[in-house]
């Protein structure tokens, strides 16, 4: 895969934290703390969302990669909650079954919350979280703007490893679905009101102790 | 002082206007529209393109090139199948009026050699809560048949003749008007030419429906007579000659 200039800055900008990190780390010997320790955690990620079954964005739209950011907070350092936002671009690939216009941003706003399983002196940490929230729909058509938007929920898993006391990766697995209030003729309803999809996503987390 | 404020006011109001024109598209809202497509023959028309507009502007079905103009915003698209079937799902307009065009002239699936239709006077809000809209009716699509008239002066007459075709569907295909005729106002379904006295002959090439016909009227100046005459178009009958 090609990567446009903007990936490859963050590209670029990971590696060198990740770099930087290491080095503090070997040179000051400072890495004392496991995730355990963990309060609070920043992260943000590129994401590929994969939809899948009989609906719309599945079957008329070509989806690109996007960005996931994110804040949670750990106050008993087991359960966390959250707040998890991501955005991505779809082109209209088939616009018998949509409508007649060109490509739509897609944003979501989750609330989240779920449960570490991290050991105390690990630097590997997996949770296991669930999210509600909001979806929205910017579609476009030359300088015209609509929306379709609803609410949607997620559930999936974050695996996270920790290079020093701030500084780590993750990797996280979430399924979502969309429940859109679009009004269509029955026939079209479960095409356009639910939509699952698969939203793997990998990138870098900073933690606050 | 007075005269920014004025300005900015004027800037306002233009701004106000140019808003209205604009055709907004409903948020959260599809509507469906479904048909079949047959020729004269009852057989289903395939891969004919099928397009759904939205327009603010004033809509005269029976402006003789109006198919040939992509009026209104298109929103939405497709082609019939093999079975003649199409189902286009298309957005809503909260301020136009939706109208649907089968086999646009300016489509890039344009199939020449079958005519066009449009189906306009479309309320789908009264089906709000299906949000479809279905052809209770096939749409028959004809073919399309090149048709030439040709006037013949063949006397020593030296009149002015005035003629007109007059085409018998309501609604028209596109190059109706011929070279050197006038479409009449109000008439889209006529065409007026003259023929000069130092002409002697003049050719009208037409395209229009199979299976349809033409009424010829003339008159000529100098005897005052106006006389009709009812051309029936088929595959054999392609051409009329009259002579005077």
């Amino acid at each position: 895969m090609i990567l446009n200039s903007d990936k490859k800055y963050i590209l670029f900008l990971f590696l060198g934290l990740s770099l930087l990190s290491i080095g503090q780390e070997e040179k000051t010997n400072r890495w004392k703390k496991y995730h355990y320790d963990v309060l609070g955690e920043v992260w943000i990620g590129y994401l590929n969302p994969q939809f899948y079954g009989d609906n719309f964005l599945a079957k008329a739209f070509d989806v690109g990669e996007g960005v996931v950011l994110g804040i949670n907070g750990l106050p008993d350092h087991k359960w966390y909650a959250g707040v998890q936002f991501s955005s991505f671009r779809g082109n209209v690939s088939n616009t018998s079954r949509v409508g007649f216009f060109d490509s739509s941003r897609i944003q979501q706003i989750y609330v989240t919350g779920g449960y570490s399983f991290s050991k105390k002196e690990s630097r590997f940490s997996m949770k296991g979280g669930v999210g509600f929230g909001y979806v929205d729909l910017r579609n476009e058509r030359n300088f015209e703007r609509f929306r379709d938007n609803g609410f949607t929920v997620m559930g999936g898993l974050t695996f996270s490893y920790r290079l020093n006391t701030f500084f780590g990766l993750y990797a996280l697995l979430q399924h979502q679905w969309y429940f859109l209030d679009i009004d269509v003729p029955p026939e079209e309803r479960s095409f356009f009101r639910t939509v699952t999809l698969f939203a793997p996503s990998v990138g870098i987390k900073f933690s606050f102790l | 002082m007075k005269k920014t404020g004025f300005f900015f006011l004027v800037m306002v109001l233009m701004t106000s206007f140019k808003c209205e024109d604009i055709i907004k598209f409903n948020d959260n809202e599809r509507l469906l529209f479904q048909g079949i497509i047959v020729d004269v023959a009852g057989e289903p028309l395939g891969n004919i393109p099928v397009e759904v507009r939205a327009t603010r502007s004033y809509f005269n079905p029976y402006f003789p090139n109006y198919l040939d103009l992509p009026e209104g915003e298109l929103s939405g698209e497709g082609v019939s199948d093999s079975d003649g079937n199409f189902n286009i799902i298309s957005l809503a307009s909260v301020n136009a009026e939706m109208y649907v065009v089968v086999n646009p002239s300016y489509s890039k699936d344009f199939q020449q050699n079958r005519t066009s239709f449009i189906v306009s006077g479309i309320d789908y809000r009264n089906d709000i809560e299906n949000q479809g809209f279905r052809l209770t009716e096939e749409v028959v699509l004809d073919r399309k048949s090149n048709f030439r008239t040709r006037i013949l002066r063949v006397t020593d007459n030296t009149d002015t003749l005035n003629y007109s075709i007059r085409f018998s569907p309501l609604v028209p295909i596109e190059n109706l008007q011929a070279k050197d005729t006038l479409a009449v106002e109000f008439d889209p379904n006529t065409i007026v030419g003259r023929m000069l006295p130092n002409e002697s002959q003049t050719t009208l090439d037409i395209v229009m429906r199979e299976n349809d016909s033409i009424l010829f009227s003339y008159s000529l100046s100098g005897e005052g007579i106006q006389r009709d005459s009812t051309i029936a178009i088929n595959a054999q009958n392609r051409s009329f000659d009259f002579e005077f």
